[in-house]
C-alpha cells in the first residue's frame, strides 16, 4: 500500500505541476499557425533560380537596373517572396511587387502565378507567351500549359518542373544544373 | 523518520515545480513567429539543400520531433559545426537532462537522468543503426566511436526508457547518431587543423556517383590528442591517436527499395594512468599504454510496399579490440535486425520486429581484474510489437508496445510501455508515458572479479554474481511542447522514476584467505525525478539562441539486508542543476560567432566542484570552398576537474583551457 501510495504521490505530482499551465496555454493560443516552411523554402528557390537562369541583357535597362519579381494572385508564398525585397540576383537588387494587372507586365523578370489564379490559367498565360518572363507556378498542369517552371511536393520536399520548350520559346538560357535536378516537361509551346 | 522528511521535501520540490512550469507557460506566449530547425535565411542555401528540405512529413513513420511521445532532442549538422566540438561526447553537451563529464583526454563518463559513470550501464548508443556500447558490461568507449562529423545528419537523443523499440538496456535514453545518405556528400572535403590540446587531425572525404543510382563516400581520419595533467601539476599520460577509415554505399535499387553498405576500421593508442594492484601487498599507480582497434561492416535492405507499410533488414558485424597491461577485449558481435510496419484500418499503425546476436569474447586476465570464464559466447534474442492507434485523427494517438527479450545472463524480459499523445492544434504538443525497462546484468557482472586495493596481508576486491537478476525500472513522463511563436520553440519533458534491484556490492561472508570480497547483489531501491526544458529563438535572422536546463534529484535506499553503504554514491555523482546557453551569431561578409556557455553544479560524493564552461568559435566562409574557424574551449579557468572515476583506478586529470584552428575545404 505504500509503495502504491508513492506511486500514485509521483504521478499527482507530475500532474499537478503540469495541468494549471497547460489549460491556460490550450485556451490561449488559437491554431492559426500554418506551416509556412514550404513557402519560405519555395521562395527560397525562387532566389536562386536567378542564378541559373540567364536573361538576354536587353531585358534589362542598365547594368545596374532592378530585377523585377511579380506576384500574381495572393497565397501564402506572398510575405516569404515580397520578403526577397533588396536581396541581391547576379549583382542587381532585387525589387518584388504584386502585379496590378495583366497589361502591365513587360517590366517583370519573373511572375509568380498563385494557384488563386488557377481558374484563369490559360489567359494568364497566354498573355505572357513570347514576353521573355519567367514564368513560375504552383499548380499541377502549369508546366504541361506552357508555365515554364512549376512547383510539386514529392516525399515531403519541394521539387521542380521545367518545361523546356517554353523556356527555349521565351528565349531563357537555363542552366544544365538546375535542368538536371528537375522533372523535365517537353509539351509543345508555340 | 529519514523517509518522512525526504517526503516532505519532494512536496515543495513539487510546489516549485509547478511555479517553474507556470513562469515558462507565461514567458512562451506572446513573442512573434518562425521555424526552429531550419537556418533563419533559407536564401543562403543551395539548390540541393533546398531540396533536401523536408517541408510535409512522409508518412507517419519517420516521427517529426514534435509529434513524438517522448523526451527527444535533435542535433543537427549546424549544432555539430558550430560547437567547435572534435569528438562525439563533447557534442552532448548542448541536451538536457544528459550528464557529460571528461574523465581525462580520452574518456568521458555519460548518462541520462543520473548514474554517471566512466561506463554509465543504462544507455544505448548507435551508430547508424549499429550498437556501440560495449557487449561486456554495456558502457561505452567514447574513444573509439567516431566518424567524419561533417557526415553526421543528426544525433537524436530520446531521454527515458526507449526500451520497447531499442532494445535492453536503454532504461534511461537512446543516443541515435545518424550518419547522411551517401548521395548527400558528394564531392570532397578535406579539413586539418592543430592546437594545443587537439595537437593536429586532418580528415578526408570523398563522394561520388556509383552508377546510374548509387552513390558512395569514403573517408579517412587522422588525429592526436595532448595529455592532461593531475590536480598536482603532474602529466596524466592520456594522450591518444588514432586512425580511421570507412565507406557507405547507398544504393535505390528499384523505386521502393533501397540497400545501403557501409564499414569502417580504426586502430589507435588511448594510454591511461591508473592506480593498479599488481600482487597481493604490490600495488601502484602505472602508466598504461592501450592499443585499440576494430572493424565493423554493415548491411541495410529495406523495402517499401505502400505509404502505410513497410520493411527493414539490417546486418552487422562489429569488431572491438583493446590491449593493455589491465585489461584486454577481443569482442566479435553479429547482430540481426527486422523490422516490419504496417496499418490495420485506418485507426492501427503495428510495427513489430526482431532481434538476434552472438557475442564472441576473449578476454585475457590480469591480477587486478579477471574473468572466469576467461573466453565466452553469450545469445541474445528480442522482439518487440508496437501499436500507435488513433483515437482522434491528428489530435490523440496511444501507442501501446512491449518488448520481449532473452538473454544468457536473467532469461526472459518483458518490458512494456504506453504513451499517449496529445496534439491540440500544429503548435502544441502533450504527451505522457508509462514504462518498464530493465537493465539486463551483462557478462562482465556474471564473471569478472576486480582487485581494487591491497595492503600487506589483505587485498580488497568485488567479484561477479551469477544470479543476479536485471535492475528494473517503472517510469512516469510527462511533458509539452509548444510553437510558441514563428522564431520560438519550448520544449519541456518531466519525469518520475521508480529503480529496483539496483546493484550493490555486499561483503562476502567467507572470503579466501588473504582477501576481503564484496560480491556484487540487487540490494537498492532508487527514485528519481526531474525537469528538462530546451528551447531555440531566432532573434533574428542571423542570430539564434539555444538554451537547455536540468534539474535533477536522485533518492537511493538500500535493502535493510543490504551492508554497502557505498552503493549509494551515485546519489551524489549526478549534478542537481545544469544550465546550457548557446548562440549562433551570423555576422557579415560570411563571418560566425558562436558562444557556449555551460553551467554543471558539484558532484558533492565525487568531490567534483560546480564548474561554468565558455567555449566560443569564430568561423569565416571565405568563400563557397573555404571556411576557416578558430575554437577557444574552457575559456574562463587554466583547468577546471569534471569527473573522478575512482572505481577504475582512473587517475584524476582536469580538463584545460585549450584553442585550435581549422581549415575546412570542400570541391
Amino acid at each position: 500500500m505504500n509503495k502504491l501510495s508513492r506511486h500514485v504521490t509521483a504521478v499527482g505530482l507530475l500532474l499537478l505541476g503540469w495541468c494549471a499551465p497547460l489549460a491556460g496555454q490550450a485556451l490561449a493560443v488559437e491554431s492559426a499557425y500554418a506551416a509556412s516552411v514550404e513557402y519560405e523554402v519555395k521562395a527560397a528557390f525562387i532566389h536562386n533560380f536567378t542564378k541559373f537562369i540567364d536573361w538576354p541583357s536587353e531585358a534589362f535597362e542598365g547594368n545596374h537596373s532592378p530585377f523585377r519579381i511579380g506576384i500574381l494572385g495572393t497565397g501564402p508564398i506572398d510575405k516569404p517572396l515580397l520578403n526577397l525585397n533588396g536581396k541581391k540576383a547576379q549583382k542587381r537588387s532585387l525589387e518584388v511587387s504584386r502585379v496590378p494587372n495583366l497589361y502591365n507586365m513587360s517590366q517583370y523578370h519573373i511572375i509568380f502565378v498563385n494557384p488563386s489564379e488557377n481558374g484563369r490559367m490559360r489567359s494568364i498565360l497566354s498573355a505572357l507567351r513570347g514576353t521573355g518572363i519567367l514564368t513560375i507556378g504552383d499548380a499541377p498542369g502549369f508546366a504541361e500549359q506552357c508555365g515554364i517552371i512549376n512547383f510539386y511536393l514529392s516525399g515531403g520536399k519541394v521539387r521542380f518542373e521545367i518545361n523546356i520548350n517554353a523556356s527555349r520559346r521565351e528565349k531563357l538560357l537555363i542552366s544544365s544544373k538546375l535542368l538536371r535536378l528537375a522533372r523535365i516537361v517537353k509539351s509543345q509551346c508555340d | 523518520m529519514m523517509r518522512i522528511d525526504a517526503t516532505k521535501n519532494k512536496r515543495y520540490r513539487g510546489l516549485n515545480l509547478l511555479v517553474c512550469s507556470l513562469l515558462l507557460a507565461g514567458f512562451s506566449t506572446g513573442v512573434p513567429e518562425s521555424s526552429e530547425s531550419l537556418p533563419a535565411d533559407l536564401t543562403k542555401l543551395s539548390l540541393e539543400q533546398l531540396m533536401d528540405i523536408e517541408v510535409t512529413s512522409v508518412s507517419k513513420k519517420p516521427e517529426k520531433v514534435a509529434e513524438a511521445a517522448a523526451a527527444v532532442f535533435v542535433i543537427n549538422q549546424e549544432d555539430i559545426r558550430r560547437s567547435g566540438a572534435t569528438h562525439i561526447p563533447e557534442v552532448l553537451r548542448m541536451v538536457p537532462g544528459v550528464e557529460v563529464a571528461r574523465v581525462d583526454s580520452n574518456k568521458w563518463a555519460v548518462s541520462m537522468r543520473g548514474f554517471n559513470n566512466l561506463f554509465a550501464r543504462k544507455l544505448l548508443v548507435l551508430i547508424d543503426g549499429r550498437s556501440v556500447y560495449t557487449g561486456l558490461f554495456s558502457g561505452t568507449f567514447w574513444d573509439t566511436q567516431d566518424t567524419v562529423l561533417e557526415d553526421v545528419e543528426r544525433i537524436e537523443v530520446i531521454r527515458g526508457p526507449g526500451a520497447t523499440v531499442w532494445g535492453a538496456n536503454a532504461v534511461n535514453g537512446v543516443i541515435n547518431i545518424i550518419t547522411k545518405d551517401a548521395g548527400k556528400t558528394q564531392g570532397g572535403l578535406v579539413s586539418a587543423g592543430g592546437g594545443n590540446v587537439e595537437q593536429g587531425f586532418t580528415t578526408m572525404r570523398y563522394g561520388d556517383k556509383l552508377g546510374e543510382n548509387a552513390h558512395y563516400r569514403v573517408y579517412g581520419k587522422w588525429f592526436n590528442r595532448d595529455s592532461f595533467e593531475d590536480p598536482n601539476g603532474v602529466d596524466s599520460n592520456d594522450d591518444w591517436t588514432a586512425t580511421r577509415g570507412g565507406f557507405r554505399v547507398d544504393w535505390d535499387v528499384s523505386e521502393n527499395s533501397e540497400l545501403t553498405f557501409q564499414g569502417d576500421v580504426y586502430n589507435g593508442d588511448s594510454n591511461t594512468r591508473r592506480f593498479t594492484v599488481l600482487a597481493p601487498g604490490t600495488s601502484a599507480v602505472v602508466n598504461e599504454s592501450q592499443d585499440v582497434k576494430g572493424a565493423n561492416i554493415m548491411a541495410r535492405w529495406s523495402r517499401k510496399f505502400s505509404d502505410q507499410s513497410d520493411l527493414k533488414v539490417q546486418f552487422y558485424y562489429n569488431e572491438e579490440d583493446r590491449e593493455g597491461p589491465v585489461f584486454s577485449q577481443d569482442i566479435d558481435i553479429l547482430d540481426l535486425d527486422i523490422q516490419h510496419r504496417f496499418a490495420l484500418g485506418d485507426r492501427h499503425d503495428l510495427v513489430w520486429g526482431m532481434n538476434g546476436r552472438v557475442m564472441i569474447d576473449e578476454l585475457d586476465n590480469s591480477f587486478a581484474l579477471s574473468f572466469n570464464p576467461e573466453s565466452d559466447t553469450n545469445y541474445f534474442v528480442n522482439a518487440f510489437v508496437q501499436d500507435q492507434i488513433t483515437l482522434i485523427p491528428n489530435r490523440l494517438k496511444f501507442t501501446l508496445g512491449t518488448k520481449l527479450g532473452h538473454n544468457s545472463f536473467s532469461g526472459f524480459e518483458i518490458q512494456p510501455s504506453g504513451r499517449l499523445l496529445w496534439t491540440p492544434n500544429d503548435r502544441h504538443t502533450v504527451w505522457t508515458a508509462v514504462s518498464r525497462a530493465v537493465r539486463t546484468p551483462s557478462r562482465f557482472e556474471d564473471s569478472f572479479t576486480l582487485n581494487f586495493l591491497t595492503v600487506p596481508f589483505n587485498t580488497f576486491q568485488v567479484t561477479g554474481n551469477t544470479e543476479l537478476k536485471s535492475e528494473n525500472l517503472l517510469a512516469y513522463e510527462l511533458g509539452y511542447r509548444v510553437k510558441a511563436a514563428k522564431n520560438f520553440f519550448l520544449d519541456i519533458a518531466t519525469f518520475y522514476n521508480f529503480y529496483d534491484d539496483l546493484l550493490t556490492n555486499e561483503p562476502v561472508a567467507t572470503p579466501p584467505p588473504g582477501f576481503t570480497t564484496s560480491q556484487v547483489n540487487n540490494l537498492m531501491k532508487g527514485e528519481a525525478w526531474g525537469v528538462e526544458v530546451a528551447s531555440t529563438w531566432d532573434v533574428f535572422d542571423f542570430w539564434r539562441i539555444k538554451a537547455a536546463f536540468t534539474w535533477f534529484e536522485l533518492d537511493l535506499f538500500l535493502d535493510p539486508a543490504s551492508q554497502s553503504p557505498s552503493s549509494t554514491l551515485a546519489n551524489g555523482a549526478s549534478p542537481q542543476f545544469q544550465v546550457n546557453f548557446r548562440s549562433y551569431l551570423d555576422l557579415p561578409n560570411g563571418w560566425e560567432l558562436d558562444t557556449a556557455l555551460n553551467y554543471v553544479d558539484e558532484l558533492p560524493d565525487l568531490g567534483i566542484e560546480d564548474y561554468v564552461r565558455l567555449d566560443l568559435r569564430l568561423g569565416w566562409h571565405v568563400s563557397q570552398q573555404v571556411e576557416l574557424s578558430v575554437t577557444g574551449q574552457n575559456l574562463l579557468e587554466p583547468n577546471h576537474q569534471e569527473f573522478n572515476a575512482i572505481a577504475g583506478g582512473i587517475q584524476p586529470a582536469l580538463v584545460p583551457r585549450s584553442v585550435y584552428g581549422k581549415v575546412t575545404l570542400r570541391f
